[in-house]
């Protein structure tokens, strides 16, 4: 079972909190979850080099302006809070 | 005339033939949906104004196109200019997309007419639409049952006869699942063949927009107007393939697929289905994809930790109206409250893939999926080379109880069992209804990367057949 201190020291990371009353359900459901995908050891991936899966390549295009200011402003409008297109937020 | 057994060609006949105006049918489909959606609730909202505004456009233009008149609901995590896009979420309740999809774009061209948005599992996470922070959608066939999920909404809507067509995502099987659970043909296309910009991300290497219909035939004219490469999405490809008749066909029926853990009705089905295909003198052979028993935990990792890099923009400043801004002393105060608002399933895959992408797990979680991802897609190939397509039951269980498997995240995740390597390997598949009694069952095909229209032509022969 996953330990309470793991579960919090992770969600802080992603920026999460988790109340006190769901931390025991959400180590419980993890520690299930965690189980259930360490079936993947049973895999022998010896083969497999990272590196030669799927080669990817970079797909570049101009870097250029599309959108005309007036629909920057109407974009901006459904944003939230805005000011001479920046968004606008309280300081902290 | 009954307009919930209308297909695409019906309308577009009724429009050339004047039996009626896109106006008269919009007014009658939203009618409708008003009527039938209170039983069901498979809509977050109806477009009514945006739906009279385009029904008149029809109208007025003397061409008929692919899509002319013709309604259609749209899953909530896809953006449609000036309407609400919550995807199933408080984080999103009052954001309005700022600009069409490219797959929106398209259908508006095409003549299409949008109905409204369809509920969702929160993000897209869920295999039943419980996790919509809104409400609970009902399976049209049975009330007292999940439509399944992600794409709840969409399902129900066009089960029930609101539009005839619909649009939905799918990551790990979230439009073909729904789509068995209902009754109603579901395809996911080949990852690439189809533009996500404007698709809320979820997990980017596995998520693909996909259409919902009564028949192949209507999701092969959906499938047209929306699938090509788009500037805006960079792992989208222009494929040149036609609906060629796809001749002397080979159907693979994996052993794996038909193991115990799958419901007895779901196996006879499926078998039933294959006799029929055989007693037509279409060659059926056993295949193997021997590493399907490791698809769901790879499915599992590879997911949870592209889902919680994606979640990291929703921080309650940059999407959506502010309308209580949180009281913070510190900017990550701010954040925690904001994000506070993601419902269980939401956090629990965050933390999930937070974790398995942390330092000192990397290689043992992440890495490892990824291996065995590349294994899950030889096994593919390997089985392409002696067949065309591979047949299997879309979901291993019938539509359960709404409220029976919440809890148990587990056992919601083992249900996408036979769905998640079509997204792991990359592939096109689609989910035809078996046309039994009771609850219905799906059938799944599974076809080579990129021969999408070779696969829908196989679909279509074999809904013939059942």
């Amino acid at each position: 079972m996953l330990k309470k201190e793991t579960v919090e020291k992770i969600a802080g990371l992603a920026h999460l909190e988790i109340e006190e009353s769901k931390k025991d359900k959400i180590r419980k459901d993890l520690s299930e979850i965690l189980e259930y995908v360490d079936k993947l050891n049973e895999v022998d991936t010896s083969g497999i080099d990272f590196k030669s899966i799927s080669p990817i390549k970079n797909r570049l295009r101009e870097d250029k302006v599309v959108d005309t200011e007036e629909s920057q402003k109407e974009k901006m409008r459904s944003m939230g809070k805005n000011k001479d297109n920046y968004f606008q937020i309280e300081s902290i | 005339m009954d307009i919930e057994k209308l297909q695409i060609e019906d309308i577009k006949s009724g429009l050339k033939e004047e039996k009626f105006s896109s106006t008269e049918l919009t007014e009658e489909f939203l009618n409708k949906a008003k009527e039938k959606d209170e039983k069901i609730s498979s809509l977050l909202e109806i477009t009514e104004d945006l739906a009279l505004k385009q029904a008149k456009k029809v109208d007025s233009d003397s061409k008929i196109k692919d899509l002319s008149g013709v309604p259609i609901i749209i899953k909530d995590n896809i953006l449609v200019e000036g309407v609400k896009a919550t995807a199933g979420s408080k984080i999103l309740e009052h954001f309005r997309a700022p600009h069409d999809a490219t797959v929106v774009e398209k259908i508006k061209e095409a003549g299409a007419i949008i109905i409204g948005k369809g509920n969702m599992d929160e993000f897209a996470m869920g295999g039943s639409t419980e996790t919509s922070a809104f409400f609970n959608t009902k399976n049209p066939v049975d009330t007292d049952k999940v439509p399944g999920g992600s794409s709840g909404g969409p399902a129900a809507a066009v089960a029930a006869g609101i539009a005839p067509i619909s649009l939905g995502s799918d990551t790990g099987g979230s439009v073909r699942q729904p789509a068995s659970f209902c009754g109603v043909v579901g395809f996911k296309p080949s990852y690439g063949r189809v533009s996500r910009n404007g698709l809320m991300a979820m997990a980017s290497s596995l998520d693909q927009i996909g259409p919902f219909a009564k028949s192949v035939k209507d999701i092969k004219t959906v499938f047209d107007v929306i699938k090509g490469k788009d500037e805006k999405d960079s792992t989208s490809v222009e494929v040149e393939n036609s609906y060629e008749d796809p001749g002397n066909f080979k159907i693979g029926i994996p052993k794996e697929y038909f193991v115990d853990g799958v419901d007895e009705k779901v196996k006879k089905e499926v078998r039933k289905v294959i006799e029929k295909i055989e007693n037509s003198n279409i060659e059926v052979i056993d295949t193997t994809l021997p590493h399907t028993e490791y698809a769901l935990a790879c499915y599992e990792i590879v997911m949870a930790s592209e889902v919680s890099a994606n979640m990291a923009r929703y921080d309650g400043i940059r999407y959506g109206l502010e309308v209580e801004r949180p009281e913070a002393d510190s900017i990550k105060e701010a954040y925690l409250k904001n994000r506070g608002k993601f419902g269980d399933e939401v956090k629990r895959r965050i933390i999930l893939g937070t974790y398995s992408l942390s330092s000192g797990y990397y290689d043992d979680y992440y890495m490892k999926a990824e291996k065995v991802r590349e294994l899950i897609k030889r096994d593919f190939e390997k089985a392409f080379e002696e067949v065309d397509v591979v047949l299997t039951p879309t979901s291993p269980i019938l539509p359960f109880d709404l409220g029976e498997k919440l809890e148990d995240p587990l056992s919601m995740y083992l249900a996408d069992t036979f769905t998640v390597p079509a997204n792991l390997a990359g592939l096109p598949a689609i989910s035809i209804p078996s046309k039994c009694r009771g609850l219905p069952v799906g059938i799944q095909i599974t076809g080579e990367r990129f021969k999408d229209e070779k696969l829908l032509q196989i679909a279509e022969k074999i809904e013939d057949l059942i």
